[in-house]
């Protein structure tokens, strides 16, 4: 117990000082790429801790979380467009609605182990991406473009500034942080671990495995809703080839699993280093055909051959070897 | 019409049947969910490319030649990553390739840059029009290679030493070890001979399709649903699999919606795999 | 307490790397950018005249992927236009060639700094940086109709002109301060398909009654899509099959078939490269010959569709807005150039040239302004003078609106025949008669 508060107070004066840094930085950045840059490390660190739990904690590799991404920045899109609603509200029915559809869709797929599980969360997401292309009250392959001046621009939440963008991506990475590490230590997360060491065993000691597979399902929908929907707000212009293309969905996992899968910060580290690679190789390289994403992938391959867990292995030296099961840390 | 969408869709199967072989033998053997291999296809068909521009050899004479070069392409990339990746944890080696992919195309368009490329001489080439069905004598090709292939590979696999030794890694990688057999090198045959039959179907792809480093990704995830609809493991699965999304893309497409004939290959799948878990064949 | 004063200095540390990570790779020295209050309707940061010698333009090109092929060849002529302002150059005469550089300013040169666009988001953010970490004062380059828009954000965000190669209608309908296009929109290009049906009819007796649409899953092809039926309705023509397909498909073969039962007079197709080397290879060996194919550019107006089709593309109708056989002597003259010094024998093409023009239009406004500044250049491009004798491009001139779109431009169309581009309508400057119905692939 003792031990618990200890890892908490320390985890405080962490987060705290994380925080701060993070407020502090974008002060003394004077051009806008940057700052572009690190609110796009919010996006991925939200959408990276939301796959967390349904690819790290709970171990079923979803390959599909763009579907979720598209709806939430779809909700928010024809929100303000068609019914000048808010974004502050549309965000939460984006979430509804995409938890709506991790229920209906995660009670059969979730059956699915494996290789097969991400192959069917694969084609749930090439399918939203054709209806979505093909649907024209969402505008189809024209897209939905929502600059709306009429409002206020807190009420729109869009701002000409990057500033605004950049802290409440920020809030809600906090937001998200704190919830994660809050299930972290809890009978949620232990559960879901137990439910990634072994299935079977965890049935047999009692753990309803298919519920507490498909609620952190509708939880990670609903976070990578989330980040679609602050991010149609800082693009103001979505399509489905923007929103929900394959590699979005590989790339969540990417993040997660550069950073450290399973792990409280490991997707936040993800995504600070994959989204400068990716930012930067194309910003420098890109003058030859091709180069920039030659060097972006290079650099992943490297990344996680040698840190089969992630970035965060490098600071946490105690776990460097392997995350812990549960079991193992019974025996600590 | 209806005889014609079923050859059609046949011919479109014994592709996508190809490249699921390739991606079954390494899901198989290694449980490596392999991205790369769209773009194993893809240097298939620039090989092909470029035997055929500069000696005129038809694609269909370029199969040997390009299989051992694939081959030996697959075994240089198994032996400098896929070895290293193997050790780590499963969602690992899927990224890896994932991120291979990436290199290959980009390293690919870095080399012969994004130019849309076809195979110019054709020996083998014309139409039998018989009114109802009309037959394009460069379809044959992938129809006749692709049921070589699987029986080839299926007596290899269960007839050869070499080819049990594999079954033998994929079933319990310690045991084989135990009973001598070198599973390392298993491993390697495997990665390589689905290299090579992703090189294969490069060639008969060439026929009809365009050649540019970003084609090969299309083909990867209706070749990798393909092998989950039949069943890993199980090479006439892929096989079948493949011809089956085939022939839901012809006549989903032709009677229901272009635009929607991949939902419906997409639903299709999770239809099955909602039923059975482990596919139409699976064990 | 020691071990928290730890930890904060290690997380200072670090976040320090990041900034000096984040800082380090843009040039901070060259602008110096104010953040005003964002709640103002103004363009709200502004930025100061740089003291340099060159004026920068942002390009952006598709430079990975797909479309690079065209993006290197955008990038070739577009070299060449820099280099006939940048020189003098006597035998190409247009405005600013005489000259070096841009001689209201002092004789300050161009220069082009590149963006890559793989999609619609990097458009928006590869604009930015060109605008705020490179300076560039206006951006051009090889655009799709869903770039353009996103592209739009930035650059009407931070004043600056665009130009625009993005072609749907939609796009001048949304009240853009800073934007323009020189070349003529969907509607034009779509109203000449038809009225050149209606011509063949008339002139040839080609009993053309029957169309079908073939547009791909994009933007660019739904919106053409849409015209393409208010169109077929106001000139009395009966669609008989409207298709939507995934672009990149692995296959289409119920594409075909399903034009091949429908058996229209005309098939208008919208589609990129890829997918128009896939459907021709695919009716040839469905043994489909349609009596006439009629393109909307994007695939069909490429140098790409020659390397690829050889001797099948003979035939393909496309629309344009510049072909290398008008008869002015300076096409002749920028196509030679083109041809010998920029890009290894490729033959210029509409496309490339309008990039290009795209870029010289506004370098003319940036020195008729006599500056940098987006107003003045909206100033000028507004009322650009332009020797109407000098003109390389169809139409009467660059007479912009208040949208931003050029109204003296006009469309046309081409035919491919003797692997080139020729001019088939409109009858003033056609360069010889259409070929219709186009003979079946036996006979070819």
């Amino acid at each position: 117990m003792r031990k618990f508060i200890n890892i908490n107070k320390y985890f405080i004066v962490k987060f705290l000082a994380g925080l701060l840094a993070a407020i502090v930085l974008p002060l003394f950045i004077k051009t806008p790429f940057p700052l572009h840059v690190m609110i796009l490390i919010c996006i991925w660190a939200i959408m990276g801790m939301g796959w967390n739990f349904i690819g790290g904690y709970a171990g079923q590799v979803s390959n599909g979380h763009a579907l979720f991404y598209g709806i939430g920045a779809y909700t928010c899109g024809i929100g303000v467009k068609n019914f000048g609603a808010s974004p502050w509200v549309t965000m939460w029915i984006g979430v509804m609605i995409s938890m709506g559809i991790a229920f209906v869709l995660g009670a059969p797929l979730l059956r699915l182990k494996g290789h097969y599980f991400a192959l069917a969360t694969m084609a749930m997401a090439e399918c939203g991406r054709i209806i979505f292309l093909n649907w024209s009250y969402v505008g189809g392959a024209t897209g939905i473009d929502f600059f709306d001046r009429s409002k206020p621009s807190w009420y729109t939440m869009q701002f000409t500034s990057k500033y605004p963008y950049y802290y409440i991506f920020l809030f809600f990475v906090a937001l998200i942080l704190l919830l994660t590490k809050g299930l972290d230590k809890s009978k949620f997360g232990y559960y879901l671990r137990a439910i990634k060491a072994n299935e079977n065993s965890a049935q047999s000691v009692g753990i309803h495995t298919a519920k507490y597979k498909l609620l952190a399902f509708m939880l990670s929908a609903g976070i990578v809703s989330l980040a679609g929907s602050l991010y149609a707000n800082y693009l103001q212009y979505i399509d489905p080839t923007v929103v929900m293309p394959l590699n979005i969905s590989m790339m969540i996992c990417l993040v997660a699993v550069m950073g450290g899968i399973g792990t409280v910060i490991g997707p936040l580290v993800g995504a600070i280093v994959l989204t400068i690679i990716s930012e930067y190789t194309r910003a420098t390289f890109s003058y030859i055909n091709g180069f920039d994403l030659f060097v972006y992938g290079v650099l992943v391959i490297i990344i996680v051959l040698y840190m089969p867990n992630g970035l965060i292995s490098l600071f946490n030296k105690k776990q460097k070897n392997k995350i812990l099961t549960p079991l193992e840390m019974e025996r600590k | 019409m209806v005889i014609q969408c079923i050859f059609e869709g046949i011919v479109i199967g014994s592709i996508l049947a190809l490249i699921a072989m390739g991606i079954a033998l390494i899901w198989g053997v290694m449980n490596v969910l392999s991205f790369s291999q769209g773009e194993f296809l893809m240097i298939g068909m620039y090989i092909t490319f470029f035997l055929n521009k500069k000696w005129g050899i038809d694609p269909i004479l370029s199969i040997p030649f390009t299989a051992i070069l694939m081959f030996l392409i697959g075994l240089l990339i198994y032996k400098t990553l896929i070895r290293k990746a193997l050790k780590g944890p499963i969602l690992s080696q899927r990224l890896i390739t994932f991120a291979l992919s990436m290199v290959l195309v980009n390293g690919m368009l870095m080399l012969v840059t994004s130019e849309f490329r076809t195979i110019q001489k054709i020996t083998f080439s014309g139409i039998i029009d018989f009114g109802f069905l009309v037959i394009s004598k460069e379809k044959l090709v992938p129809l006749t290679v692709s049921i070589l292939v699987t029986t080839v590979l299926f007596f290899f696999m269960n007839k050869t030493n070499t080819g049990k030794a594999i079954r033998a890694t994929s079933l319990d990688k310690d045991a084989a070890e135990l009973v001598g057999i070198n599973t390392e090198f298993s491993y390697a045959l495997a990665f390589g001979i689905a290299s090579a039959i992703a090189g294969i179907a490069g060639c008969v792809l060439a026929y009809y399709y365009y050649i540019t480093p970003t084609a090969g990704t299309s083909f990867l995830l209706f070749g990798l649903i393909a092998v989950a609809l039949g069943g890993f493991g199980s090479i006439f699965g892929a096989y079948i699999g493949g011809i089956l999304m085939g022939l839901v893309d012809v006549f989903a497409g032709v009677y229901f919606n272009t635009a929607f004939k991949y939902v419906a290959v997409c639903v299709l799948f999770m239809l099955v795999v909602s039923l059975r878990p482990k596919g139409l064949f699976g064990k | 307490m020691n071990r928290n004063a730890k930890i904060i200095c290690k997380y200072l540390g670090i976040s320090l790397f990041i900034t000096i990570l984040l800082g380090g790779c843009t040039k901070y020295n060259e602008k110096q950018i104010e953040h005003n209050d964002y709640s103002q309707d103004e363009s709200p940061i502004s930025i100061k005249e740089s003291k340099e010698e060159t004026v920068k333009i942002g390009v952006l090109l598709p430079m990975s992927g797909a479309q690079s092929k065209a993006g290197q060849e955008v990038k070739a002529a577009m070299n060449m236009f820099v280099d006939i302002i940048n020189e003098s150059t006597d035998d190409i005469d247009i405005p600013l060639a005489q000259s070096q550089g841009l001689p209201n300013l002092g004789g300050r040169k161009i220069e082009l700094v590149y963006g890559d666009l793989k999609s619609a988001d990097t458009a928006l953010s590869e604009a930015e940086r060109l605008i705020t970490s490179e300076g560039a004062v206006g951006i051009c380059g090889l655009f799709s109709s869903a770039n353009t828009k996103t592209a739009a954000v930035s650059t009407e965000k931070y004043g600056v002109p665009l130009m625009s190669e993005g072609t749907s209608p939609t796009l001048t309908q949304k009240g853009y301060e800073y934007f323009f296009r020189v070349f003529p929109d969907d509607t034009m290009y779509v109203e000449d398909s038809f009225l050149y049906l209606v011509e063949l009819n008339e002139t040839k007796q080609a009993d053309i009654k029957t169309v079908a649409l073939v547009s791909e899953d994009t933007e660019f092809g739904k919106n053409i899509a849409n015209v393409e039926k208010e169109c077929a309705e106001k000139y009395g023509f009966s669609i008989v099959e409207n298709i939507t397909y995934s672009s990149n498909a692995t296959n289409l073969i119920s594409e075909s078939l399903k034009l091949k039962k429908a058996d229209p007079d005309v098939v208008m197709m919208s589609s990129y490269i890829s997918d128009v080397i896939l459907y021709i290879k695919t009716f040839k060996q469905l043994n489909y010959s349609p009596k006439m194919i009629m393109g909307q550019r994007g695939g069909f107006m490429t140098s790409e569709l020659f390397t690829a089709l050889g001797s099948d593309a003979e035939g393909l109708c496309s629309t344009s807005a510049w072909s290398l056989d008008l008869q002015i002597p300076l096409v002749a003259k920028l196509g030679n150039l083109y041809k010998e010094n920029y890009s290894d024998g490729v033959d210029m093409i509409a496309d490339v040239l309008k990039c290009s023009t795209d870029l010289y239009v506004l370098c003319l406004a940036i020195n008729q302004a006599g500056s940098t500044d987006a107003d003045a250049i909206k100033e000028a491009m507004l009322n650009l003078i332009y020797p109407e004798d000098k003109l390389f491009i169809a139409g009467t001139g660059f007479n912009f609106n208040e949208v931003g779109q050029n109204v003296g431009t006009s469309a046309l169309i081409c035919q491919i025949k003797d692997g080139k581009y020729q001019t088939v309508y409109p009858d003033s400057i056609k360069a010889y008669d259409g070929l219709f119905p186009l003979p079946s692939w036996e006979e070819k």
